[in-house]
């Protein structure tokens, strides 16, 4: 009895410790188990960091990349010419990743940083707030003569290669230069404010021109581009079979076009000729750096002044008849990368591919806005082609339209004038309609001879820049800003200008520019896309209202690769629909959702609808117009064993894939070379004499270990 | 495979093998032939079949060392020229190096 007692007492204290020790098992685990990686407290992250890009044209490569790993530096700030000199004469811990600030980083600095051959990086500060990012006078990295070569006037002794007038006088081109280092850009202050304290000031800054001592604080950039040497090249290599692995290179830039006709046609309608008028805008810009195209100047102020103009002239619609001419609205993508749509356009045209057989001899005249926010001497100038003035039916159409328009521009504030004759057309897509005919056309800007635009396809031409937007405490989606007001007399001159060219006939009084559409353009295509005027025409689905609600900053205009969604191209059509079309309340049958492109007459279009008078639900609708889309697409891509590469026929813009980890930013310590070499051979040291010990271990083993003797048996 | 146990013939065989094998564009074949059989064609004392294996352990030598010429030439040659060479370079590329020319 007692023995068996005993058992069950040693069963239970042996049940016990097994209990205990699975305990203590699981607390450790749990405890080492919330530990930190390594890796997290060596580096810290940079994510608010963009970077520039690589592109490639028929002929060369552009932008910048880093080597396949990235490219380490120390970090030296340089906001003024003594931190400059230092670096380049002084600086013995190279290579260098130069952190810029937004008035030091011009072409010259950039130019001096890479001759002294000590800089494996530039980071250029951008953040929100202007006083650590303030506007510098003038930054465009666009070339002096944009489009030239591809223009109307190349090749042309008296006009071309801007010999009459610098347009972009301060470009400094860098846009169109080739960089062996990584730029990139960080947009967020408290991560500016870590590179500059913790990491330079902290570490890297020199003690009165003695520099510092290792550890140095560093910066690791990285943003490897797939695509090299030309167009021609990564095209061949992304679509070559001999690989097992095919590898994309480069994308074709390109996207979509928008056209949309206006006046009410019966079933049977076929265009006479000269019976159109071509009303154009160009959609897309471009910057250094990926993403951030705010275009505001170059050319959203264009587009909404249009797009009022539009919008103005339909409560006209009926004056419309088939005794009058059309308006075929126009907005041009890819302009920016010489003229990918006007190009494809007339290249449609040509091949009979566009809506009702468009040609050239249907089109009657042609009217541009460029660029309209900054106007000289506070209006709107008319440029006209003094080529096609040598012929003289020409000459006296474009004498007309100038005279109409100027008549108009009287009654409202004087707000346009016209430039000197001999002027050539400024870069405008018009140029490449007249190369294929002279028809009369006019171009609208803010400029009489050299841009005023000081930040021409640049970041910084932002809403603030252009004065349209203010601090108001309700968003200013409402707030009528001075652009804004400006902007309405414009487009209220555009409408009344097409109106008379179209008719005929004075316009009427009552023929006015909503203020209000201005104003909410403006907000919506510079501030935030999330505004009440874009939520009307999404598609009535979820997923594109989640969309709109979880964008946080501008639609970039840019004309991007071809394939991928351009949200500038999307809402832009449903704006020109919901602006010109009518509400189709019976017939619905052939509505869509999606826009597409169509050679039908009428296309339908579901439209998520105004706000009902809950505040809550929206009612929606269906449009009907004759609104569509045309691609937008370099026949270069297209033609096969296209041999015009080094021509300047059609565009030939591509831009570089990369890796979907392939841009990083971070910083971290680095100890100098000296001991990264001892530690090196250190370790080699050691793994040798290891090897050479092992060996003799192994090689006197029978005396160095005794076996035990076998017990005797 | 240890050598020392394998019969004489057996190894005169496996010698021939390899050689025979290193025509059929394997230089490799002929690379270990002349390491693995050089103890046996040179440094063993004499037996029947080692004349033989001594031809055989020669030629494959010299075999490696012509291939090991080529194969070194045209390396240089493509790794220098695959730039200017442009188009008929990347014709007889598997895998093309991205980010560079």
């Amino acid at each position: 009895m007692i023995g068996q007692g005993n058992e069950k007492e040693k069963g239970r204290m042996t049940r016990l410790r097994c209990y205990r020790q699975f305990i203590l098992f699981i607390l450790s685990c749990i405890s080492l188990g919330a530990s930190e990686r390594i890796s997290s407290k060596t580096y810290v992250i940079v994510s608010g960091n963009v970077a520039c890009i690589r592109r490639l044209n028929g002929t060369h490569q552009v932008g910048c990349s880093s080597e396949i790993n990235g490219n380490v530096g120390v970090l030296h700030y340089i906001n003024d010419t003594d931190s400059l000199n230092w670096l380049i004469n002084s600086g013995p811990h190279q290579p260098y990743v130069a952190l810029l600030t937004s008035l030091n980083f011009n072409r010259d600095t950039v130019q001096q940083l890479r001759n002294s051959k000590k800089i494996t990086g530039i980071i250029v500060i951008h953040t929100d707030d202007s006083a650590t990012t303030p506007l510098p006078d003038s930054f465009s990295p666009a070339d002096k003569c944009p489009g030239d070569l591809y223009g109307l006037y190349h090749n042309n002794q008296e006009y071309g290669n801007c010999k009459k007038v610098t347009w972009n006088e301060d470009g400094n081109g860098m846009f169109f230069e080739d960089f062996e280092f990584p730029i990139s850009i960080v947009t967020n202050k408290n991560e500016t404010d870590y590179l500059i304290n913790n990491c330079y000031l902290k570490f890297n800054q020199p003690t009165q021109g003695v520099p510092r001592e290792y550890p140095l604080c560093a910066v690791q950039m990285k943003s490897r581009m797939a695509a090299a040497k030309d167009s021609e090249t990564c095209i061949r290599r992304t679509n070559t079979p001999t690989n097992l692995n095919p590898d994309k290179y480069c994308d074709a830039l390109g996207d979509k076009n928008v056209i949309g006709f206006f006046k009410d046609v019966p079933e049977d309608y076929k265009p006479e000729k000269k019976s159109i008028i071509l009303a154009m805008a160009r959609m897309d810009s471009y910057s250094l750096f990926e993403n951030i195209y705010p275009s505001a100047d170059n050319q959203v102020s264009g587009i909404v002044a249009l797009l009022a103009a539009a919008e103005a002239l339909r409560k006209y619609k009926d004056h419309f008849d088939n005794t009058t001419k059309d308006i075929l609205f126009t907005f041009l993508n890819g302009e920016a990368f010489d003229y990918i749509g006007s190009t494809r356009m007339l290249y449609d045209m040509d091949k009979g591919a566009l809506p009702l057989k468009l040609k050239m001899d249907h089109i009657d005249r042609i009217v541009e806005v460029n660029q309209l926010a900054y106007r000289e001497g506070g209006k709107i100038w008319i440029h006209a082609d003094p080529v096609s003035r040598n012929d003289p039916n020409i000459s006296s159409e474009i004498n007309d339209m100038i005279s109409t328009i100027l008549d108009i521009g009287k009654n409202l504030s004087d707000i346009v004038g016209a430039v000197d004759q001999t002027q050539p057309l400024p870069p405008a897509s018009t140029q490449k309609f007249l190369q294929k005919t002279l028809v009369p056309a006019l171009v609208l800007t803010d400029h009489k001879k050299t841009f005023t635009n000081k930040y021409y396809n640049s970041r910084f031409d932002l809403a603030k820049t252009i004065s349209a937007m203010v601090n108001a405490s309700d968003n200013g989606y409402n707030h009528v800003t001075d652009q804004a007001s400006n902007l309405t007399v414009a487009a209220t001159l555009l409408a009344r200008s097409l109106y008379t060219l179209a008719t005929g006939s004075p316009a009427p009084e009552g023929l006015m520019a909503e203020q209000q559409s201005v104003t909410h353009m403006l907000y919506c295509f510079l501030i935030s896309p999330n505004c009440d005027l874009f939520k009307q025409v999404i598609p009535p689905a979820r997923e594109a209202f989640d969309d709109l609600a979880s964008q946080k900053s501008p639609y970039p205009f840019y004309v991007s690769v071809y394939g991928q969604i351009n949200n500038v191209t999307r809402i832009i059509q449903r704006l020109l629909t919901h602006y010109i079309g009518t509400v189709e309340k019976n017939h619905t049958e052939s509505c869509t959702s999606s826009e597409k492109a169509s050679l039908q007459l009428y296309n339908y279009l579901w439209m998520a609808g105004p706000l009902n008078s809950d505040n809550k639900t929206r009612t929606v609708t269906c449009v009907k117009s004759r609104v569509t889309q045309t691609k937008a697409y370099s026949p270069a891509f297209e033609i096969t064993d296209y041999n015009g590469w080094g021509g300047f026929q059609y565009s030939t813009w591509t831009e570089s894939s990369w890796a979907t980890n392939a841009l990083l930013l971070r910083v971290f310590l680095i100890p100098s070379k000296a001991m990264e070499t001892s530690i090196l051979s250190g370790g080699v040291i050691l793994t040798l004499v290891s090897m050479v010990l092992i060996y003799f271990l192994n090689k006197k083993a029978d005396i160095l270990f005794a076996h035990p003797r076998p017990s005797s048996l | 495979m240890d050598l020392a146990k394998v019969k004489d013939e057996d190894k005169l065989n496996l010698c021939r093998k390899y050689y025979i094998g290193g025509f059929a564009f394997l230089p490799f074949l002929w690379f270990v032939n002349s390491v693995w059989f050089f103890r046996e064609a040179f440094l063993k004392p004499e037996y029947q079949q080692q004349k033989q294996i001594k031809t055989y352990v020669i030629r494959s030598m010299i075999g490696t060392a012509i291939w090991i010429a080529i194969i070194t030439t045209w390396v240089v040659l493509f790794q220098t020229n695959r730039v200017a060479w442009g188009i008929t370079a990347d014709k007889i590329s598997f895998l093309i190096p991205k980010g560079i020319p």
